[in-house]
């Protein structure tokens, strides 16, 4: 919240609140658009045919993101990792190839393997290994430093919010239409978002 | 009760709970009176645990206009006007309703592992074939039900469909095959059978029983013997001694027995053997694995499930829509019309169009009162708690739905009942409030109108000219605070007990104590108040004047209404 | 859309929501995409915080001759006196049609109340809708009128409420329907709003 208060202040120029700006490895098939944020003053690195959001936040300030090919992080999306809580060891993130972050998702995680969704609202804590075709449904979490197997799906009010997708690791033809899905999206959103990220890599 | 206040909460008067108090002194006339002070236990209780089932906000209430009393949802009886799929929306004529088990006959199907709606989606063996359009690919497309929010499929158990539509018959096909097939194999005459297979032996098994034993069918349906052997009987009891009857007599009816073996329908429990591999299978997958009894209540099908990866998608339970009728006079007091997802209603008597409704606010809020059902920011402000001891002011507005001037009469205990007890006093217990009438006669009629009120015009012309005089004004007793066409409003003080007994020398016992502790929701201040309404209405010629509450019932003459009911305003918490 | 008045104001201080001719109310602080792609009913409030993705739409298909205009596609329309709480984010659904993966239209009908905070996927919302706060509404989900949606739900893709209906929880399950009274007796001279009724007066006085 008090990031928001701190970009209603500085309203009037549309770039990130804080001066500093990140070191930014950008492919050049990634689509940046141009309210996303992207702060702090660690690495950045988005891979190709990445594409960012207006008003996604990255926030590089306590550690690197890496962000793997294909990724897709939607508004009001917090990537990155929060304030350390006492372990010495700096909160790298590395996100996966093909991984959707939705709306209002925050991703602590150290890891999120390939290919996993995670939903509007939903949160991954600080320090979670999250495993790879991993669907974390809208607003359910993954706690600190819980580790995720590949294809689990996490939903339902937490009683019996874990499931293992026996189908998805069985078949592969069942993941081959989903990437399917997911690269037909991504053509459709590449033309639809205009792409500004020569603004975080000049300069 | 409400978690957010300020609230109010109607209770209709059909249960003794919230009857019309006696007063003290058993005169009609002593109603007229300013104060009226209840006794303490004559008084509704809203903290009582039975109160939970009388209060209703007031749009869930109706009004019977024939009986002219208030209809709560226990004093109504409810006929089904059609049933729908809430999936698919489609109406299923309630003929079939029966037939499919209360469930959509359609492809609508609800997932086995979090309820929610299964879609029919396509699948492909070939990857090059994917989402291509239709006309790509030959008869490879195959179809599953999808849940879109847990990612379960029907591939979980391996069904899949050639047709996207006629979900159940493919499905019922695929369970059949799947029976016969685990039949084959275990030979044992131990086995259990399906269910499905059990419930058809067992109905051609006790049919045919009711044929043996000569039973025969019911002819005469309406007769009050239930059967012509059972007239027979009582025939012969009482007299004829015809050849037909005696015959009947000789021939004993040979008694039903119970099935036996599969053949006629009897599951068997299997035996100590197969559970072995049951054991083994929780062992390895767990307990999450296992199945709940919602989840196995679901289904007939699923009723034997253990594990999860065994249930199947069960078909969606239908809903109604329901007419209301008033149980005393079976009259329609509310009916929508017959097409599915339409809201509009044929005939709606609402409550808020026959009583007076009541809100209450304080006077000086310290913070600004907003509906909470309409927070607008995430920042709105909690509200604050109600010091014990701490006299606070509350203007309580009356709302006139009705065309006539009526009068009301408030009567609240001086003390509210229940384990903390806060002092309640309105100041001005027995006031008139305007008509409604149509939107322009407010327009026309100068606001002279209302001039009647004590007090009223004054402050009606200090909001006019905008003058600062409204905030000082001081609530004084027996004067009403404002009036407008149609609503009045009054003060009410409300002195919030505390809720901790007073600090005493004694020492306390261990079950004082626990006694002393609060359950939950006992912190909330809610105010009962008995609400008598007083009007007259004109009877039109050719009404007939029922009900007793009236003088005098000729055409065209006045007669006297009135409607008593309690509410439950809802103040706030105490803190403490 | 109907374009907002040039604000006249001879103060130095902005006011918080633009006044468009149809009486719509748009807060500064709100972040629009897209917005000629956006439709609002007149009389409806955008507050602030809110996401309204307009640039996800439907690509018209190329005119045939060059001389046709492209139709304009509507992306999102919101009907009259609705009312959008803070930090709302309504974004369009994408669904495989024909082989294409397009952005389909939203509709949200007139006096919908969205609560702050919540997700809007939905393919329609029909009127008379109250959505409590913290709603995530999955895409391809459909609302029927005068339902109720309980705060903190989370309705699952493809869902339909049906009308009249109170739905909760995370999926949504259906738990009971709305009173016979949903949406009467608010609205008018009471100061009370009430669920499902009459936003007219909410939106007037939202500042």
């Amino acid at each position: 919240m008090t990031s928001k208060a701190a970009a209603l202040t500085t309203r009037q120029s549309s770039t990130a609140i804080p001066p500093v700006k990140p070191r930014c490895k950008i492919h050049s098939t990634a689509i940046i658009a141009d309210k996303a944020q992207i702060t702090g003053s660690h690495i950045v690195e988005i891979g190709e045919n990445v594409i960012i959001h207006p008003h996604a936040r990255i926030k590089a300030e306590h550690g690197n993101v890496f962000i793997g090919r294909g990724c897709q992080i939607a508004e009001k999306a917090v990537v990155g990792a929060g304030e350390p809580t006492g372990s010495s060891d700096a909160a790298d993130m590395v996100i996966g190839e093909g991984v959707s972050i939705e709306t209002s998702a925050v991703v602590e995680a150290q890891k999120v393997g390939d290919y996993t969704t995670l939903e509007v609202k939903s949160s991954v804590g600080r320090g979670a290994v999250v495993g790879k075709w991993c669907k974390v449904a809208p607003m359910c979490e993954v706690r600190e430093q819980e580790v995720l197997e590949d294809y689990t799906v996490v939903f339902g009010d937490g009683q019996k919010g874990r499931r293992v997708d026996g189908v998805l690791r069985d078949r592969k033809e069942v993941r081959d239409a989903k990437l399917k899905g997911k690269a037909m999206e991504m053509e459709v959103l590449k033309g639809l978002i205009p792409d500004s990220q020569m603004k975080w890599t000049m300069g | 009760m409400t978690t957010s206040f300020p609230s109010t909460h109607y209770a209709c008067p059909c249960s003794d709970l919230t009857s019309a108090p006696t007063p003290p002194s058993s005169k009609r006339a002593s109603i007229q009176q300013t104060s009226l002070q209840l006794n303490e236990e004559q008084a509704f209780n809203p903290h009582s645990p039975r109160a939970n089932y009388t209060l209703y906000p007031i749009d869930h209430l109706l009004f019977c206009d024939e009986c002219d009393e208030i209809r709560c949802p226990r004093c109504w009886t409810e006929e089904i006007l059609y049933w729908y799929c809430p999936h698919c929306l489609f109406e299923v004529p309630s003929s079939a309703v029966k037939g499919d088990g209360n469930r959509c006959s359609r492809s609508c199907y609800d997932c086995p592992s979090c309820t929610s709606p299964l879609a029919v989606t396509q699948v492909s063996q070939r990857d090059e074939a994917l989402l291509r359009p239709s006309d790509a690919t030959g008869g490879d497309e195959t179809y599953v039900l999808q849940c879109h929010y847990c990612d379960w499929s029907t591939l979980e158990i391996k069904v899949q469909f050639n047709k996207p539509t006629k979900i159940t018959e493919q499905l019922v096909k695929q369970r059949k095959s799947r029976t016969s097939a685990s039949k084959e194999k275990e030979s044992s005459a131990k086995a259990a059978i399906s269910h499905d297979d059990a419930f058809a032996n067992l109905t051609t098994f006790y049919k045919d029983q009711l044929n043996e034993t000569g039973e025969p069918q019911n002819a005469y349906p309406g007769s009050p013997y239930s059967s012509p052997a059972n007239l027979a009987r009582i025939m012969n009891i009482y007299g004829g001694l015809s050849h037909n009857a005696l015959k009947k007599t000789r021939d004993k009816p040979q008694p039903m027995r119970e099935a036996k073996g599969h053949a006629e329908g009897q599951t068997s429990f299997s035996g100590i053997d197969s559970d072995t591999g049951v054991i083994q299978r929780l062992q390895s997958s767990g307990w999450d694995a296992t199945t709940t009894s919602e989840q196995r209540l679901s289904a007939p099908v699923n009723n034997e499930a253990r594990f999860t990866d065994d249930l199947w998608p069960s078909a969606t339970r239908l809903r109604t829509r329901r007419a209301k009728r008033c149980k005393s006079c079976r009259h329609i007091i509310a009916r929508q019309e017959p097409k599915v997802g339409s809201m509009r209603y044929k005939i709606r008597l609402l409550a808020m169009n026959y009583i007076p409704r009541l809100s209450i606010r304080p006077l000086n809020p310290t913070v600004p009162i907003t509906n909470p059902a309409f927070h607008l920011r995430p920042d709105m402000p909690e509200q604050e708690k109600l010091q014990p001891h701490q006299t606070k002011q509350y203007i309580l507005t009356i709302r006139n739905p009705l065309f006539e001037t009526v009068k009301i009469t408030l009567a609240t205990p001086a003390t509210t009942p229940g384990n903390i007890a806060s002092r309640v006093t309105i100041l001005c217990p027995s006031f008139t409030v305007g008509p409604a009438g149509e939107v322009w006669d407010e327009a026309l009629s100068a606001s002279t109108q209302s001039a009647s009120s004590d007090g009223g015009r004054k402050a009606a012309m200090a909001s006019l000219t905008g003058s600062s005089e409204s905030s000082d004004r001081q609530p004084e007793a027996g004067k009403i605070w404002e009036k407008t066409r149609n609503s009045t409003s009054v003060i009410v003080e409300i002195i919030p007990g505390s809720l901790k007994p007073p600090p005493s020398i004694v020492p306390k016992s261990e079950e004082e104590l626990a006694d002393a502790e609060l359950e939950e929701d006992e912190d909330v201040l809610e105010v009962p108040v008995y609400v008598l309404a007083e009007w007259e209405t004109e009877v039109k010629p050719g009404e007939s004047v029922q009900g007793r509450k009236e003088v005098g019932g000729m055409a065209g003459e006045k007669v006297r209404k009135e409607v008593g009911y309690w509410i439950a305003l809802g103040v706030g918490r105490i803190a403490g | 859309m109907s374009r907002p008045t040039a604000p006249v104001s001879r103060r130095s201080t902005k006011t918080e929501y633009i006044e468009t001719d149809t009486g719509n109310k748009i807060s500064r602080r709100a972040y629009i995409e897209g917005k000629q792609n956006i439709m609002l009913g007149g009389k409806t409030v955008i507050m602030a915080g809110v996401h309204l993705r307009g640039d996800l739409c439907r690509k018209p298909e190329p005119a045939a001759e060059g001389e046709k205009e492209k139709p304009n596609t509507t992306a999102i329309s919101i009907g009259r006196s609705t009312v959008v709480s803070t930090n709302t984010t309504v974004r369009p659904p994408m669904r495989l049609h024909k082989g294409q993966m397009t952005f389909i239209p939203m509709r949200i009908g007139d006096n919908v109340f969205i609560g702050p905070n919540s997700h809007i996927s939905s393919a329609s919302i029909s009127s008379h809708v109250y959505v409590g706060a913290n709603c995530v509404l999955s895409p391809l989900c459909i609302v029927k009128e005068s339902s109720k949606i309980l705060p903190n739900t989370v309705v699952p893709p493809g869902m339909t409420v049906p009308a009249g209906t109170v739905v909760g929880g995370k999926p949504a399950k259906i738990l009971g329907e709305v009173g016979d009274g949903w949406g009467q007796g608010g609205g008018g001279e009471g100061e009370e709003w009430v669920e499902g009724g009459d936003l007219r007066a909410l939106v007037r006085s939202v500042k």
